[in-house]
């Protein structure tokens, strides 16, 4: 599966909506009276609830709305980041608020455009970076600003975490406030985070009442 | 590499056809001004890149000409529909159009890039050439006079001492079409680069829609006739072999040299992109009147996880398995249409899309039509057009491999072999599917579901279970959910998806798969069909080569990508 969090690039900040990612899970079918359709096939029955309580996560940057994928625009800087711009981060974040604004960056360009005016050769690269100019200029009126894309340091699960530790007392189990002290130091250390209380389950069980 | 010359044969000669006729135009145009005697006297001040200029100017038209049909969708599934005789590789060549029409487009900036720099040199010489007074052979050529009266036999364009080579290119046609032109092209090309379509698509859309004034400019080019070669008659009065060396004595009425005389090439560019313009015009004029029917939307479903099913009628459509349609809602945006590929089957009388949240066309859409109590939007649909899943039904095993969205057009083909088996229609030439869906959670995609557990439910009535081997991989799993499994270990149906097929954990080893298929169908062609990231198309490409024997009578693993 493609990586995801690549390092380095540009990612613009919009001022306004959050990505979906963040907003609330999404609410069942609630289809109304568009449900019943004009007699529904097999397969256009509306669903009524979750299947799951998985989260809904994004499938890299090759999913989209559109399964034609590559195709659906996405939102800022989401997804596909260009590769290759750890060494650029680095040196475009020393010069802080001078690198990071979008005005600047618009003047800066015109101002090198400039030059290259003077000589029919390099006219196009004039074109070119007033054009530049012009597109950041654009951007900074609207709020956006450079901000660097930190390689996201990926949780690499520790070996031994998910191993959850049995129980160290054999059944018939005391209750909680009869736990010995040893038992449960060993069991602290040992498992690691594994939740409180006074029985720590490997496998959440579940009370399974039909 | 024996597989891969088998399965690319027919790529690699349509590249180096191309190529070759790219390096035959060029060298044949550069040859041609560089020896022929009408620009003899041309080629006296400007040496060698007149030559280079025109003949990138030739592939450039070349390249122009051919860069406008492998987007001329109508008219590649036309090909499609007409070639069904043609063998399978021709066919699949129709899937690679936009990765020709990218390199025309590199081909295209390459040589706009020799044309500039040739002609850059070549109005530099011009100008020097004006302004040379020593009374040489160049100088006398450069005032020869632009009078009209004399039939304007000049050679030199820029006309007076004291003009700059600026002014002459924004005040000349060619030069000002030149700019406009070259900076469109930049535009197009800066604006396609992978990021820009994938992160922000109407950028790309409608800064590509700039070739227009790319296409204007080429036609109207060369009206100028800035480049001048001589007469016929004034080289039959005087040869410049003959007469270049008396250049002084061209004013004396008793030299047998005359001045020479020159004229204009005509321009020729719009006769190369005459056909595809219009092929183009007439491809835009279809879209748009497609796009114009009526869509009647009979059915709208929300699925969990901000999936939309759209159902939809319209007059006059008929569809093929794993075809995809464009759809456009002006109200959310005028002018963009965005692909979905059709999850319904053809035997269905609606056609479906299931259109998933992710971007802010696709957003907007889910929202307008959340809204219960305003009017449902109008929608509009081009299409549909075909890819490689219409092929499925050619092969005897089929392997059909979905990674997360990219299992819709399989849904389409599963549900069109749902109604074959209803119709009993046994004259199907597929005789095993099997089917890889592989996603990170099941949630998206419960919809899928339901067509997977009505398939079990059918294979097993008819007691054809053996046709339809599936299974399903889930990729973001944890400790939790492996927990569960472990727990409902023999119930009969999979906790996760209600299916009698088990789910499995983490991604398919596809050594095994392709080892296990290929021994149990020695003797067939398999085709693999992939609906999903390039790093899976990599994998299953190798896999596809490696278990295809060398002998064309055994098992043969065809690949085909889905076009995204």
């Amino acid at each position: 599966m493609p990586r995801r969090g690549r390092e380095g690039g540009d990612r613009r900040l919009r001022g306004s909506p959050a990505p979906y990612r963040r907003r609330s899970p999404p609410s069942r079918g609630h289809l109304g009276v568009w449900g019943q359709g004009l007699g529904g096939t097999g397969f256009g029955r509306e669903r009524r609830g979750g299947s799951t309580r998985l989260p809904v996560s994004r499938q890299g940057p090759c999913s989209h709305g559109a399964d034609r994928v590559g195709h659906v625009g996405q939102r800022a800087g989401a997804g596909v980041r260009p590769e290759g711009q750890k060494y650029m981060t680095s040196v475009v974040k020393l010069f802080g608020p001078l690198t990071r604004n979008y005005y600047v960056r618009a003047v800066l360009h015109l101002l090198l455009s400039v030059p290259a005016g003077f000589l029919l050769a390099t006219i196009l690269g004039t074109a070119c970076l007033a054009i530049a100019s012009g597109i950041y200029l654009l951007a900074a009126v609207r709020g956006e600003q450079w901000t660097p894309i930190e390689p996201k340091p990926r949780e690499r699960p520790q070996i031994g975490g998910t191993i959850k530790q049995p129980p160290s007392n054999p059944p018939p189990r005391p209750p909680a406030e009869a736990r010995k002290k040893p038992s449960e130091e060993e069991e602290a250390t040992a498992a690691g985070g594994s939740p409180g209380g006074p029985q720590a389950n490997p496998i959440p069980v579940t009370d399974e009442v039909v | 590499m024996g597989n891969w010359v088998v399965n690319h044969w027919f790529s690699v000669l349509f590249l180096a056809v191309w190529l070759g006729l790219n390096v035959f135009l060029f060298v044949d145009a550069f040859l041609k001004y560089e020896t022929a005697d009408r620009y003899y006297y041309t080629r006296k001040i400007l040496g060698s890149t007149l030559a280079c200029a025109r003949a990138s100017a030739l592939c450039l038209n070349f390249n122009s000409m051919l860069i406008l049909l492998p987007v001329c969708r109508s008219l590649l599934s036309f090909l499609r529909g007409t070639c069904s005789f043609c063998s399978r590789t021709l066919r699949k060549q129709l899937d690679h159009n936009l990765t020709f029409h990218k390199l025309v487009a590199y081909m295209i900036c390459l040589h706009t890039a020799i044309h500039i720099i040739a002609h850059l040199f070549n109005f530099d010489r011009y100008s020097r050439s004006r302004q040379a007074t020593d009374g040489s052979l160049v100088s006398i050529l450069s005032s020869l006079s632009h009078d009209e009266t004399k039939g304007g036999s000049w050679l030199n364009p820029i006309q007076f001492r004291n003009m700059t080579v600026e002014y002459v290119t924004f005040t000349s046609i060619a030069g000002l079409t030149g700019v406009i032109m070259t900076i469109a092209l930049i535009l197009m090309v800066t604006s396609a680069t992978e990021f820009i379509r994938r992160s922000y698509f109407e950028v790309f859309w409608y800064t590509h829609h700039l070739f227009i004034f790319y296409i204007l400019g080429l036609g109207i080019h060369g009206i100028g006739g800035i480049v001048r070669g001589q007469t016929e008659e004034s080289i039959n009065e005087g040869h410049p072999h003959k007469c270049a060396e008396y250049f002084e004595m061209w004013n004396n009425h008793d030299c047998r040299c005359r001045r020479p005389e020159f004229e204009g090439q005509p321009p020729e560019s719009w006769k190369w992109i005459l056909a595809p313009v219009i092929l183009y015009i007439c491809e835009r004029i279809l879209r748009f009147y497609r796009s114009q029917q009526k869509v009647v939307i009979t059915k709208v479903v929300m699925h969990p996880s901000k999936v939309l099913e759209l159902q939809m009628n319209k007059r006059g459509f008929s569809m093929e398995v794993g075809q995809y349609i464009f759809v456009n809602c002006p109200s959310i945006s005028p002018l963009e249409w965005h692909p979905f590929t059709l999850t319904s089957a053809p035997e269905e009388d609606f056609f479906s899309i299931h259109i998933r949240a992710a971007g802010d066309w696709t957003e907007n859409l889910i929202r307008a039509f959340e809204q219960q109590y305003s009017p449902i939007p109008r929608i509009e649909v081009d299409g549909p057009f075909g890819t490689a899943s219409e092929d499925v039904f050619q092969y005897e095993v089929a392997v059909l491999v979905g990674a997360g969205i990219g299992v819709t057009p399989f849904a389409s083909i599963l549900k069109s072999i749902w109604y074959k088996f209803q119709g009993a229609d046994h004259n199907l030439k597929t005789k095993k599917i099997y089917f890889y869906w592989i996603c990170r959670e099941t949630g998206a995609f419960s919809w899928f579901n339901d067509l997977l557990t009505s398939l079990e439910k059918e294979m097993e009535e008819l007691g054809k279970v053996g046709f339809l081997n599936y299974r399903l991989f889930l990729t973001g799993w944890d400790s939790n959910i492996v927990g569960h499994a472990a727990l409902n270990f023999d119930k009969a149906t999979d906790i996760l998806t209600g299916l009698k097929q088990k789910t499995s954990f983490g991604r398919p080893m596809w050594d095994n798969e392709f080892s296990t298929i290929a021994t149990s169908h020695p003797k067939s062609v398999v085709g693999v069909f992939l609906c999903g990231p390039q790093t899976l198309a990599k994998s299953l490409r190798k896999c596809c080569h490696r278990y295809s024997s060398l002998d064309p009578r055994k098992v043969q693993f065809y690949f085909n990508k889905e076009n995204f």
